[in-house]
């Protein structure tokens, strides 16, 4: 019933938000950015031309990105908008800028800058497997443009062919069959605060680094990378807030957002994920950092599981299909979603961290591609957000927020730099370089 | 290429600083290049604002011919003798004022709330006028409104100029204290004719003491810097 309701959907020409996109909607705002960006930086600087070129040719293939965000009487929903290509345009320096919702904005953004290709997107189009796809895709085509032949191949779709309803399915219902209901709460966290810059600008900071000199260490604490950059992480927060000398310290919480393909299988391009709180509590005592490897470590092994998720993923859906919420008038809704998002739903975490994974890409694209990279957009606290991304031996941590100091991205660097990871740091902030903080 | 002598993290060629810590790079060996190109773009842009106009207009549209229909309805069939169609207007004024006007007009927050103060009194002198109320809503109403939209301005201005929560604290205090004096000498000249001081001065002196001991601290930096330790949120 599911997938026919999906093929009516691409047929019908307009498309229900998924549970995730459902949030996104309702809680975007201007100080607030539901919109991330992953870039390939490549070997060449970048032809506008050719990539207008690419990119009128790649969007046909992703029905789900050619589309504009309406509002409904009970829920906002995705539009079909056939034909829609993105503008190209030269990139700018406070990337993910929020989404306003008003007529004809565009929800897929494309930038280019000397080397780096660009593609920013509302949350509530696609994940980050979803645009993944899209930018190895719009890359793969781009490089056709200027000459270079690649193969489809490593998640490459071939343009040719026709969209598959499969690839725009709503996947969280098919799986919200669980008979428990979880929902994923806890205290509120420690939230570091600063300086908050001018509205809008997003400081980012970029540290790239080997992924062996990461494995190797994070191998030695018995983690994976995700496990040890999220307790590096934490372990930064930890130091942060007690240089803060508080008389009594908050859990620090990541929001660390889970992949549910592995779990339950689907090849959908549009949202699939969940997330999960890895936590400390400084008021326990002193945590050394392979001990707090270890509570991540066991954190994700013991709530990582298909029963688990399911329980959380069946307890969101059931909330949008309850009777009561779906009579309510959508801007009531959004209104009560924002400030209950605003006020209790951001509360209980410290940071997101995601890491979407390994890039994989065709050896023939893969010749020409230096660098990978995302960026998230801000939060309404203003703090930063980090986000990983790796291809082949480098990996690529983004910190971006609306804070001028830099004090989590300095101490979280400085850390793995004493671990033996060499970083080499990037940022678009403005150098000061006659107040040194030491 | 270079290194921060402090974090240890490998600079760009371009980096006059260290992005962590703002340490200058200095490398005899690799000095700054400075045309080196940026790793980011400096051209800023802004997705444009929603104009909110058109939807403005629309409400404008809607909300005058729900007046017009009331007066309509009032004038020639139902209860033309009793003049409810004029509180149904004043309430639709108020609400265009407080709701839809800030859609078509993108005035200073400052300057839309003296609009909106000004309509809730017009509203409120259009009740006066059609229950011939004048003595207490001169005498009573407005010099209430008033000094309660000045005891709130106080605190407003002083965070519009970015003062610190414990000046805030400090002009909200006063602010209120004067403001409960002045609502019983007002109170009393309505009731009695003459200003007779009692439960205000209570009041009075309770804020005395809280505004003199917020000064204390506000003037002895170890002390403040003592409280905002102990009281940090």
């Amino acid at each position: 019933m599911k997938r026919k309701e999906t093929a009516g959907a691409a047929q019908r020409g307009w498309y229900r938000l998924d549970n995730a996109a459902l949030v996104y909607s309702a809680i975007q705002r201007s100080d607030y950015s539901a919109v991330y960006r992953f870039s390939l930086v490549l070997d060449r600087d970048i032809d506008p031309a050719a990539l207008r070129r690419a990119a009128e040719k790649t969007m046909p293939r992703f029905p789900g990105l050619c589309v504009r965000m309406r509002r409904g009487v009970f829920w906002y929903y995705l539009d079909g908008a056939p034909g829609f290509v993105p503008e190209v345009r030269p990139d700018v320096a406070n990337p993910c800028q929020p989404v306003r919702f008003s007529p004809g904005e565009e929800l897929v953004r494309i930038y280019y800058y000397r080397g780096r290709m660009s593609v920013e997107l509302f949350h509530a189009l696609a994940d980050g497997t979803g645009a993944l796809v899209f930018l190895k895709t719009l890359a793969a085509q781009y490089l056709r443009e200027t000459g270079c032949d690649v193969p489809c191949t490593d998640g490459v779709l071939d343009i040719g062919e026709p969209p598959s309803p499969e690839e725009w399915e709503d996947a969280y219902p098919r799986y919200a069959v669980s008979r428990a209901k979880r929902s994923l709460g806890g205290s509120n966290a420690y939230r570091y605060t600063g300086t908050p810059e001018p509205f809008y600008t997003l400081n980012v900071t970029m540290g790239t680094m080997p992924v062996a000199k990461l494995k190797e260490d994070a191998k030695r604490c018995g983690a994976t990378v995700t496990e040890y950059l999220a307790a590096a992480l934490i372990r930064t927060l930890i130091v942060v807030q007690h240089s803060e000398r508080r008389r009594r310290e908050k859990p620090v919480a990541l929001v660390v957002p889970v992949n549910l393909r592995p779990f339950f299988p689907t090849k959908t391009m549009r949202n699939f994920i969940l997330t999960v709180r890895p936590c400390i509590d400084p008021e326990l005592g002193d945590y050394t950092f392979e001990e707090i490897v270890q509570q991540v470590h066991h954190y994700m092994r013991l709530h990582l599981t298909r029963q688990e998720l399911a329980a959380y993923l069946t307890k969101n859906v059931a909330l949008q299909r309850s009777p009561l919420l779906r009579f309510v008038p959508s801007p009531v809704k959004n209104l009560a979603m924002a400030l209950g998002f605003r006020f209790v739903g951001e509360r209980p975490y410290s940071m997101t961290l995601t890491n979407p994974g390994i890039l994989t890409l065709p050896p023939e694209l893969r010749a020409h591609v230096e660098r990978a990279e995302m960026i998230l957009g801000q939060s309404y606290s203003g703090r930063s957000n980090c986000a990983v991304l790796s291809l082949d031996g480098d990996l690529t941590v983004t910190f971006s927020g609306t804070i001028r100091e830099p004090h989590v991205e300095r101490e979280f660097f400085r850390f793995l730099v004493r671990r033996g990871v060499p970083v080499k740091v990037i940022s678009n902030r403005k150098e000061d370089a006659s107040c040194p903080i030491v | 290429m270079s290194y921060c002598v402090n974090c240890g993290v490998e600079l760009d060629a371009s980096a006059r600083a260290c992005p962590l810590c703002g340490t200058p790079v200095v490398n005899p060996c690799a000095p700054v290049q400075p045309d080196a190109p940026l790793p980011f773009p400096e051209r800023r842009a802004e997705v444009a604002p929603v104009d909110r106009r058109g939807a403005g207009l629309t409400l404008s549209v809607m909300l005058a011919a729900a007046a017009a229909c009331c007066a309509v309805l009032n004038r020639f069939f139902f209860f033309p003798e009793v003049p409810w169609s004029v509180y149904a207007v004043g309430g639709i004024f108020v609400f265009w004022v407080l709701a839809v006007l800030p859609l078509l007009w993108r005035a200073h927050p400052a300057a839309r709330a003296a609009l909106s103060i000004a309509a809730a009194l017009a509203y409120t002198a259009l009740v006066a006028f059609l229950t011939h109320g004048w003595g207490w809503y001169v005498r009573l109403a407005l010099p209430v409104a008033l000094a309660v939209c000045a005891a709130a301005a106080v605190p407003c201005v002083t965070a519009a100029m970015h003062r610190s929560i414990l000046a805030v604290t400090m002009s909200a205090l006063a602010a209120l204290t004067v403001f409960l004096v002045v609502l019983e000498a007002l109170i009393d000249v309505f009731l009695t004719g003459r200003f007779a001081p009692g439960w205000s001065l209570i009041c009075a002196a309770v804020g005395v003491v809280m505004v003199a001991t917020l000064l204390v601290v506000r003037l002895r930096p170890r002390l403040r810097e003592e409280v905002r330790k102990r009281f940090h949120i």
